[in-house]
């Protein structure tokens, strides 16, 4: 054994980056919610960018490292505990001896917790992808009490005391800034300009009844000029579909293939790991823009991240 | 022989464009859609993640970090990608599906909680129903909604039904529904807005078969019914 659930949180899974190339057979793609926050943790670890992590919710679960572990938390704002007294901060490679427990005390922000281990873990594969399909219960872990995790391969070199590296990164995402960036869909010319106008000046809150499949909103609600049906066409993450009660639900990772309502926008790729962090009662606004700015953003984004892995790489290679 | 309908193109995010045919429901579409899919599929460039067919439309979800430099434009690459695969398709013979997959149906009210209520709307017997919904052969028009999830169709007028306006919170597996003219069946336990006719215990997905899926389109799929016993024994 290499790290056991000693208790279990909300919901965590293991997630990769998703299970493409299957949709036509309506198998959904899945995946981490927040990218960024999986890359970071992966980088400080030295793994492979897309190398499957724990996806963590509130309340978070306890963890026992039954061997010596390389391990970084990256995502939510939270309090992290070894043996309720070490406090390890987000963004940070920590070396951990066997036989210590790791513990969430306290969550300031965000919705997501991500835990990367050095060289990653053995789950089961499924169609390419170890991410964890909830409904199906195929590939990754659904992780709960009792449940054992083994690492891929364990730590080069014997770890003669739990530590924390002196250097971090940051993450690239700022929380406070509540605005959600999308380009427009096949039906947003459906609706009329005061429409369109009370969609962008509207500001929405995150419902409760949000998850993995999307997230739903309370707001003033906004509908097309005539009613529209669709016949069934593909959706994509970031989809925003328009519901009969004229409010806009956004596809998260776990959306279905395909869908019937219209589709009046898409947020961009590049905003939806801000979103994925955002929690119910938290409002947003949204902003149009162009896809080249959208593409444009991704790349930013992209870039930034590669710049941290290599960072990172030099770094662990030097101890 | 076949000649390639009239599509839009339009951009479904910033990593995907759809060719849509129309909003239409109509099988010779549908076959061009399915053609051009596998057309695609064969070749699959590496920047793309999924090839989606629906009823007339089909969807490229790419990755937008494979193209390198701003200067290159996904938009043109997809739609030339598409271009080109119709180019190939055009006449040439689409197969059409040489078997019948039959599938039994317990319609019987304890297992179909619509059963009762959509022959009284429509103002039909149970009979008539099992008749209408089983003397048809349904085209599988395309999977999605749930993995293994087959949407088919046309289902009879008489007892084409529109879907729930709100959804049912649990849907039994093996649950064969009608929604507006189409039909399916649930793969899997799940929310679901279709009216409940019957149920059938042929398993629709197995997740670690070669072909996970038991309906795919251009599928032909005949129901049949079976009484109460037959289904639980």
């Amino acid at each position: 054994m290499s790290i056991r659930i000693i208790k279990k949180g909300l919901l965590d899974t293991i997630q990769d980056t998703g299970r493409y190339g299957y949709q036509h057979l309506g198998i959904n793609p899945t995946g981490v919610m927040d990218i960024v926050s999986m890359r970071l943790a992966n980088a400080l670890v030295g793994n492979d960018e897309d190398e499957a992590v724990i996806e963590m919710h509130w309340p978070a679960p306890v963890i026992k490292f039954e061997k010596d572990c390389c391990f970084a938390i990256s995502g939510a704002a939270v309090i992290a505990q070894l043996d309720k007294h070490f406090e390890i901060p987000l963004n940070r490679t920590v070396f951990v001896k066997a036989g210590s427990q790791l513990s969430f005390q306290k969550k300031s922000a965000g919705a997501r917790i991500y835990l990367a281990v050095q060289n990653g873990f053995a789950s089961s594969s499924w169609l390419n992808s170890n991410s964890t399909h909830i409904q199906l219960n195929e590939g990754g872990q659904s992780l709960t009490t009792g449940s054992v995790l083994h690492y891929k391969k364990e730590v080069s070199h014997a770890i003669s005391e739990t530590k924390i590296a002196s250097w971090y990164v940051q993450s690239p995402v700022d929380l406070s800034d509540k605005t959600i960036h999308f380009i427009t869909g096949k039906e947003w010319p459906l609706l009329d300009e005061s429409m369109k106008a009370q969609f962008i000046q509207n500001l929405y809150q995150i419902d409760n009844n949000s998850n993995r499949m999307g997230y739903r909103f309370t707001g003033s609600a906004i509908y097309p000029t005539q009613p529209t049906e669709l016949i069934s066409t593909a959706v994509t993450k970031g989809t925003i579909q328009l519901l009969p009660n004229g409010l806009p639900l956004i596809l998260m990772a776990d959306h279905q293939t395909t869908g019937g309502y219209p589709r009046i926008g898409h947020v961009i790729s590049a905003d939806i790991p801000k979103l994925a962090q955002f929690e119910p009662g938290e409002t947003i606004q949204f902003k149009e823009v162009s896809i080249t700015e959208a593409h444009r953003r991704l790349r930013e984004l992209d870039l930034y991240l590669k710049q941290m892995e290599i960072a990172c790489k030099l770094r662990i290679s030097d101890r | 022989m076949h000649i390639f309908p009239a599509f839009e193109f339009y951009a479904c995010g910033d990593h995907a464009y759809t060719l849509d045919a129309g909003q239409q429901i109509n099988v010779d579409v549908n076959r061009c859609i399915i053609r051009l899919f596998q057309q695609i599929q064969q070749q699959k460039p590496s920047y793309i993640l999924d090839i989606i067919p629906a009823y007339s439309s089909i969807t490229i979800v790419y990755n937008p970090l494979s193209f390198t430099g701003s200067d290159i434009n996904p938009e043109t690459i997809i739609h030339q990608c598409f271009t080109d695969a119709i180019q190939q398709t055009e006449n040439t013979t689409i197969p059409k599906s040489s078997t019948i997959i039959r599938i039994p149906v317990c319609y019987h009210p304890t297992l179909a909680p619509d059963l009762e209520s959509l022959c009284h709307q429509q103002q039909i017997d149970i009979d008539t129903l099992i008749t209408l919904h089983t003397q048809k052969t349904y085209r599988v028009f395309m999977n999605g909604f749930l993995p293994g999830f087959a949407y088919m169709g046309t289902v009879d007028g008489r007892i084409a039904t529109p879907r729930h306006a709100s959804p049912r919170k649990q849907v039994p597996a093996g649950s064969v529904g009608i929604a507006g003219h189409q039909t399916g069946i649930y793969p899997f336990e799940s929310p679901g807005g279709w009216q409940l006719i019957g149920r059938t215990s042929v398993s629709l997905f197995n997740p670690h078969s070669d072909n996970p899926c038991l309906l795919k389109p251009g599928d032909e799929v005949q129901f049949y019914s079976i009484p109460l016993e037959i289904f639980y024994s």
